[in-house]
C-alpha cells in the first residue's frame, strides 16, 4: 500500500509542477464558470425583459397601455423616436387610440433584435399578451354603449382577481438556486473528465516511451503495486480538481452543495471511473496529439449528452435517454438529487452503483491494455 | 524546385503519412456541431422547440371555474406545450419533491366561488428547483391564465353570481322563468364581446431582425435559419488553430532533436525555412478547413455563401493562425513550454471569441476581450457572408494582425534558430 501510495503521489506531484496547471485546474474552470454562470443569472443589459416601447399614438390611449405593461420582471423604456439599438421594440402606431375608440381591429408590431435573449424575448412576449388581456377586458367590461371618451374619467374597471404564488416543493431547499449553482456542478463534472483524461492519459504514455515504468518494476513494486499507484495518482488529480473548484465556489459564488459528504462521495465514485478510462486511454495510444484529441472528444460528448452544458430538461427526450450512457449524467443526476432535493444516500445510491459499473468497465480495458514498454 | 517547396512539400508529406490526429481533429468540430445542432435544431417553423413540459394539476375546487381552467390544457396548441397530470395534492407534492415534473399548478378551494363573489383567490405554482427554464414558463402561462380568468370572470361576474346559487339548488327548485333575464344579459353580453374578440381588437405580431450593417441604415434580411451553420463555424475556428498549432509546435521538436542545426548545413537560409514552416502551416490549415466546411455542406446543408469571399476568409485565418504561433513558438523555450501555454491560449479564445457560446450571449465585458481573438473575427466574417455582405472588418483585421505576427516571427525565429 506505502509503494501505491508513493506512486501515485508522486504522479500527482509532477502534476501540480506542470507550468499549465494552475491554468487548468483554476483559471480555465473559473472562466468557465463566470461566463455560464452570467448566462443563466441573465444578462445584465438584457436580464429584467428590457422592452423598448415606440409610443407614436396621438391620443390617450398608448400611454395607458404602456401602463398596463409595467410588472414585474420587465424594464420598461418609453421612447417617441425609434432608438438605433434595442433588444425588442413594441410599436404603438400612431392611430392606436383612434382605432380602440372605434373598436376596431389593430395588430400591434413587435421587433425583435436576432442577438437579444430568447428567454428574456418570451417574458416580455407574455407580459405584452397579459397587457392586451387586461385592457381587452376593460373595455370590454366598461360595455358599448357607454362614452368611450369618459373611459378614462371612471375608475378602472380592472381588478386581478386571481394572483400567482409560486414556491418550491417541500422538504427541498428553501432559497430559488442561482445560476452559479446550476452551473458550477457541471463545470466541476466536465473538468474533471478532461483534466484526468488529458494528463492521466498523457503520462501513461509518456511514462511507458520514456520507460519508466518499466524503470519502477526494476524496483521492489510489483505490477499491482504499480498499476494501483498510477491508478491512484489520477484519482488524486480529480480530487484535487475538485477541490479547487469546490473551494472556489464556496468562496467566491457561495455555491450550495446539499450534503457535503453525499456530494464528495459522488466527485470520487465519478474521478474513479475516470482515472480507470485514462489509464485505457494512455495505454491504447502511443501519441501526445492523439490523447488530447481523444480525450476532448470523449469528455465534450459525456459532457454535452450528461447535462453539463445546458439544463437537462430543454433536451429532446430521445437525447436525454442517450444520456445515460455518459457517466456524467449519473454524477449529475447525484448532483440535483443532494443540492436541489436535499436527498440523502437511498435515493442516489442506484446512481452510484451505475458509476462504479463504468469503472468495472474502463477498469477491465485499463488491465486489458495497461503496458510498460512499447 | 526551389529549397522553400522542398521543405513545404516534405511537411504535408509528412502530415500525411500521419494523419490520424488532424483527421480526429477535424472530426471533433464536425461531431460537436452535429450533436448541438440536432438537440437545439429548431426545425422548419424556425422556433426552437422546448419538449412538453410536465405539469402537474391540484384541483381543489372542483366548481366551475376550476374545470375551465383545467379544459384550456385541452386546446391543440397548448396540449402541445404541456404534459398534464392531474393528481391529488399529496401525490402530487411527492412527485415534485422526486423532480417527476417541471411544476405543480394547484388550484385553492372555493376558487369558484371567490370568483363568483368577486374576492382575490390565489393560484399556486410549484416549480421544481433542479430545472432552469421550464417551471419559469409554467409560471407565466399560470400568470396569463390568471388574467384571463380574472377578466371573464369581471365580465359575467352577475351571470356568476346566478350560476353559485343556483348550483346550491336541486333542479326541481330551479325556475326556468327566474333564470331568463340573466340568460338574456349574458347573451347581449356575448354578442358585445364578439365585437372585441373576433377578430380580435388587439393582436401583436412579431418579427425578427439582424442588426444592421455598418454604415448602413436598412436592417439585415433575415434567411431561413440553419442552427448547423450558427455552430459550426466557432468548432472549425477552435480546432482549426490545435492544428496549426500542434504544426507549427514541431519547429520546437526539430530544434530540440538537432534536425534544424542539420539543415542549416545545407545551403538553406534561415529565412527561407522560417517562411516554408509559415507557408505548410497556413496549407494545411487551408486544405483543412475547406475540407470541413464541404464536409459540413454536404452532412449540414450549411450554405456558406460566396465561395471566394470563404476561401479569402479561410486564408487569410489560417495566416493568423500559422503567424501567430510561429510568433509563439519564437518565445517559447522548448516544447512543454510550448504544449502548455498554447492549450490555454486557444481554449481562452474559444471561450471569449464565440467558439464555445454565441458571440451574443456572452457577458458584455468579456465579450470586449472577443475582439482580440481570431475566434470572434472569423465567426463574425462567416456570418457576414452568409448573410451576403463582404466581411471587410474582419479581413482588414486579420490581415493587418497576421502581417505584423509574421513579421515578428520572422525575426524572432530567426534569432533563436540561429542561436
Amino acid at each position: 500500500m506505502k509503494k501505491i501510495w508513493h506512486i501515485g503521489f508522486l504522479d500527482l506531484k509532477l502534476t501540480v509542477k506542470d507550468k499549465a496547471f494552475f491554468f487548468w485546474m483554476l483559471a480555465f474552470p473559473l472562466v468557465f464558470i463566470l461566463i455560464f454562470g452570467n448566462l443563466f443569472q441573465g444578462n445584465k443589459t438584457d436580464a429584467k425583459a428590457a422592452l423598448t416601447v415606440l409610443n407614436r399614438d396621438q391620443g390617450k390611449w398608448g400611454a395607458y397601455f404602456v401602463e398596463k405593461l409595467k410588472a414585474p420582471g420587465i424594464e420598461l423604456a418609453v421612447e417617441t423616436e425609434e432608438p438605433k439599438e434595442y433588444f425588442r421594440m413594441l410599436v404603438i402606431p400612431t392611430d392606436f387610440s383612434a382605432k380602440i375608440e372605434r373598436r376596431a381591429a389593430q395588430t400591434l408590431q413587435l421587433k425583435k433584435d436576432s442577438a437579444a435573449s430568447l428567454q428574456a424575448g418570451a417574458v416580455a412576449e407574455t407580459k405584452i399578451a397579459q397587457a392586451m388581456v387586461k385592457l381587452i377586458a376593460e373595455l370590454i367590461i366598461y360595455g358599448n354603449q357607454r362614452d368611450i371618451k369618459a373611459f378614462f374619467n371612471a375608475r378602472s374597471p380592472y381588478r386581478d382577481l386571481i394572483q400567482v404564488r409560486t414556491r418550491l416543493p417541500e422538504g427541498t431547499i428553501t432559497k430559488v438556486p442561482s445560476g452559479f449553482d446550476h452551473v458550477i456542478p457541471g463545470i466541476l463534472v466536465q473538468f474533471v473528465m478532461m483534466m484526468v483524461l488529458i494528463y492521466g492519459g498523457i503520462s501513461v504514455m509518456e511514462d511507458r516511451k520514456h520507460r519508466v515504468l518499466a524503470r519502477i518494476l526494476y524496483s521492489s513494486a510489483s505490477f499491482a503495486e504499480l498499476f494501483g499507484g498510477k491508478f491512484l495518482g489520477r484519482v488524486l488529480m480529480g480530487l484535487l480538481q475538485s477541490a479547487i473548484l469546490i473551494t472556489a465556489g464556496l468562496l467566491f459564488f457561495h455555491l450550495n452543495l446539499g450534503s457535503i459528504w453525499l456530494s464528495g462521495l459522488n466527485i470520487l465514485v465519478f474521478t474513479i471511473a475516470m482515472a480507470a478510462l485514462s489509464i485505457f486511454v494512455g495505454s491504447v495510444l502511443k501519441k501526445e496529439e492523439l490523447i488530447v484529441g481523444v480525450s476532448v472528444l470523449t469528455a465534450n460528448v459525456f459532457a454535452a449528452l450528461g447535462g453539463c452544458w445546458w439544463p437537462a430538461e430543454i433536451v429532446p427526450p430521445a437525447f436525454r435517454a442517450l444520456g445515460m450512457a455518459s457517466p456524467a449524467y449519473w454524477a449529475m443526476d447525484v448532483f440535483h438529487q443532494v443540492i436541489f432535493f436535499g436527498k440523502g444516500f437511498a435515493a442516489v445510491w442506484p446512481n452510484f452503483l451505475v458509476l462504479l459499473g463504468f469503472t468495472a468497465v474502463f477498469m477491465a480495458l485499463a488491465l486489458r491494455f495497461f503496458k510498460i514498454e512499447e | 524546385m526551389s529549397r522553400t517547396t522542398l521543405i513545404i512539400r516534405n511537411d504535408i508529406r509528412r502530415r500525411l503519412k500521419a494523419p490520424m490526429a488532424t483527421i480526429l481533429f477535424l472530426v471533433i468540430p464536425l461531431a460537436m456541431t452535429a450533436l448541438i445542432g440536432m438537440i437545439f435544431d429548431p426545425g422548419s417553423g424556425n422556433e426552437t422547440q422546448l419538449p412538453p413540459i410536465k405539469l402537474l394539476l391540484v384541483d381543489h375546487d372542483k366548481g366551475l371555474a376550476s374545470k375551465f381552467l383545467i379544459g384550456a390544457f385541452d386546446q391543440q396548441e397548448i396540449k402541445d406545450m404541456f404534459q398534464v397530470t392531474l393528481v391529488d395534492a399529496a401525490a402530487g407534492e411527492k412527485l415534485m419533491k422526486k423532480g417527476k415534473a417541471s411544476a405543480m399548478l394547484v388550484i385553492p378551494e372555493h376558487f369558484s366561488d371567490d370568483l363568483a363573489e368577486q374576492k382575490v383567490s390565489a393560484l399556486e405554482v410549484v416549480k421544481n428547483p433542479s430545472e432552469e427554464f421550464l417551471p419559469g414558463v409554467a409560471e407565466e402561462f399560470a400568470r396569463t391564465m390568471a388574467v384571463g380568468l380574472s377578466a371573464i370572470a369581471q365580465i359575467f361576474a352577475d351571470e356568476l353570481k346566478v350560476i353559485k346559487s343556483a348550483s346550491k339548488l336541486e333542479l326541481k327548485d330551479i325556475s326556468i322563468a327566474q333564470m331568463t333575464p340573466f340568460l338574456e344579459m349574458a347573451k347581449v353580453k356575448i354578442i358585445a364581446l364578439q365585437s372585441y374578440l373576433s377578430p380580435l381588437l388587439l393582436q401583436l405580431k412579431t418579427s425578427t431582425t439582424a442588426k444592421p450593417p455598418k454604415g448602413t441604415g436598412a436592417a439585415a434580411q433575415p434567411k431561413s435559419f440553419n442552427i448547423f451553420s450558427y455552430i459550426m463555424p466557432g468548432m472549425l475556428i477552435m480546432f482549426l488553430l490545435f492544428i496549426i498549432e500542434a504544426f507549427m509546435r514541431e519547429i520546437q521538436n526539430e530544434r530540440a532533436d538537432g534536425k534544424i542545426r542539420r539543415m542549416m548545413f545545407s545551403p538553406l537560409s534561415t529565412r527561407e525555412l522560417i517562411m516554408a514552416r509559415l507557408f505548410s502551416g497556413w496549407l494545411l490549415g487551408v486544405l483543412v478547413c475547406s475540407l470541413a466546411m464541404v464536409v459540413g455542406s454536404l452532412l449540414f446543408g450549411i450554405d456558406w455563401g460566396n465561395s471566394l469571399l470563404v476561401f479569402l476568409l479561410v486564408a487569410v485565418s489560417c495566416f493568423w493562425c500559422a503567424a501567430f504561433f510561429g510568433m509563439l513558438n519564437a518565445f517559447f523555450k522548448n516544447k512543454n513550454q510550448a504544449g502548455a501555454f498554447s492549450s490555454p491560449i486557444i481554449l481562452g479564445f474559444a471561450a471569449f471569441g464565440g467558439s464555445m457560446l454565441p458571440l451574443e450571449q456572452i457577458p458584455q465585458g468579456m465579450r470586449w476581450l472577443g475582439q482580440f481573438t481570431v475566434n470572434n473575427w472569423f465567426i463574425t466574417g462567416c456570418r457576414e457572408i452568409m448573410d451576403g455582405r463582404i466581411p471587410y472588418g474582419p479581413f482588414f483585421v486579420l490581415t493587418i494582425s497576421g502581417l505584423v505576427f509574421a513579421g515578428v516571427a520572422m525575426v524572432a525565429l530567426q534569432r533563436r534558430l540561429s542561436a
